[in-house]
């Protein structure tokens, strides 16, 4: 991961996962919704190109996009209900994230097939790094694993959290933004040390 | 009215509470200067004319029909439709470019998710808005302390930093709150 994809990483960590309540079941969900948002947008932006309709290009893929948000929100509406209501606002935090429109917008004069498999691997790392962030907050904020069931939301009890009061904080916004933070220091940390180690390298060369 | 106001501003601020625009608020706190001045102006004058307007169309056009769930389509092209007129008219007077999207339109969707009057939802846009407002010259003051102390630190640790500082604003913030003592609550 080098310095650029650790920057989106981030920026797109405080647009949409922060935010979010801090259960694995609600990252399933966001996440799918990203992936559904991003092969939406990059099957309009080729459209838009190959219909040539650039000057309504931007209103048409915003459009389209919210129209996709609203569509996965009805889906949950139907479907499950209870997480509806708990991600509520939340899920329109993904279609105007940095992470959505930097791809939607930043490539252009690809084959389609290029922009899909290209839009949807950057997508599938970042829903990789999300998924273990929200994860991380679900065991260590509420003691459990929240899953989805064709029944609805499965909850996985791995110990009591009240016993562990300390760790609810990560399972809070500040708590999410703490760990953003230890991420990106460590991430300096490790980048700074290989640094050095290819300099000395280079040196005994 | 007073109660929603200050609701909105700091007890449940959009940005640090709703998580609106955290990574802009970051972004946008690197310099204070006019273009910024001029992009929050416009910000607010679009963000108030946009609810306004859909709220009008929400009460009169959607809840009629029921068609309530269609309203972030409606707010987008209302906002669209008033942001390039507000544009517009910023380019031609200042000559600056102040486009922005997502805190404008999140703004709107929750100020429209929250409201039960138009008077109550121009009071939370307003509240929203200036929450936003309020973040940045605390956010510059503490990159400037940071460049002032830590001169060698890089764009990343800055960031952390900034990242840490904001988790401790929202602490004290919700430091009223005190549910978390009864166990069982969360």
């Amino acid at each position: 991961m080098n310095r650029k994809s650790i920057y989106v990483y981030i920026a797109a960590t405080l647009a949409m996962v922060v935010p979010a309540p801090g259960r694995f079941v609600c990252g399933i969900i966001l996440v799918l919704e990203l992936n559904f948002l991003m092969l939406v947008g990059t099957l309009i932006k080729s459209f838009i190109y190959h219909f040539k309709l650039q000057t309504i290009g931007n209103v048409l893929l915003l459009s389209v996009m919210i129209a996709a948000t609203m569509f996965v929100r009805q889906i949950l509406v139907l479907t499950i209900p209870l997480l509806a209501v708990q991600l509520g606002f939340v899920i329109y935090l993904p279609t105007v994230s940095s992470f959505l429109i930097g791809y939607m917008f930043g490539s252009e004069g690809l084959s389609l097939s290029k922009d899909i498999s290209r839009n949807m691997l950057q997508c599938l790392f970042y829903s990789v790094y999300a998924l273990i962030f929200f994860l991380f907050r679900d065991i260590a904020g509420f003691g459990t694993i929240t899953l989805l069931t064709r029944h609805g939301i499965y909850e996985k009890v791995l110990f009591d959290s009240g016993k562990i009061s300390a760790l609810v904080f990560f399972a809070t916004i500040p708590g999410a933004l703490v760990c953003s933070a230890v991420i990106l220091i460590l991430h300096v940390y490790v980048i700074n040390k290989i640094t050095i180690l290819e300099n000395l390298e280079h040196i005994n060369d | 009215m007073i109660d929603t106001f200050f609701y909105f501003l700091l007890y449940c601020s959009a940005v640090l509470i709703y998580g609106i625009g955290l990574n802009r608020a970051a972004v946008l706190s690197r310099s204070m200067d006019k273009t910024l001045f001029f992009q929050l102006i416009k910000c607010t004058i679009v963000v108030l004319c946009s609810t306004i307007l859909t709220f009008v169309i929400i009460k009169e056009l959607l809840i009629p029909a029921n068609l309530i769930e269609l309203y972030p389509l409606i707010a987008l092209l209302i906002f669209i439709s008033v942001s390039v007129f507000v544009e517009i008219i910023m380019r031609i007077t200042t000559g600056l470019k102040t486009s922005e999207f997502a805190v404008s339109y999140l703004i709107i969707l929750l100020t429209l998710n929250e409201s039960l009057g138009i008077i109550d939802s121009i009071v939370i846009a307003v509240s929203c808005m200036l929450s936003f407002i309020l973040i940045l010259p605390v956010l510059f003051s503490l990159r400037r302390r940071i460049e002032i102390v830590r001169p060698k630190n890089d764009k990343m640790k800055k960031k952390s930093l900034i990242m840490l500082t904001m988790a401790v604003i929202i602490i004290s913030l919700a430091v009223w709150n005190v549910s978390w003592f009864n166990q069982g609550v969360l």
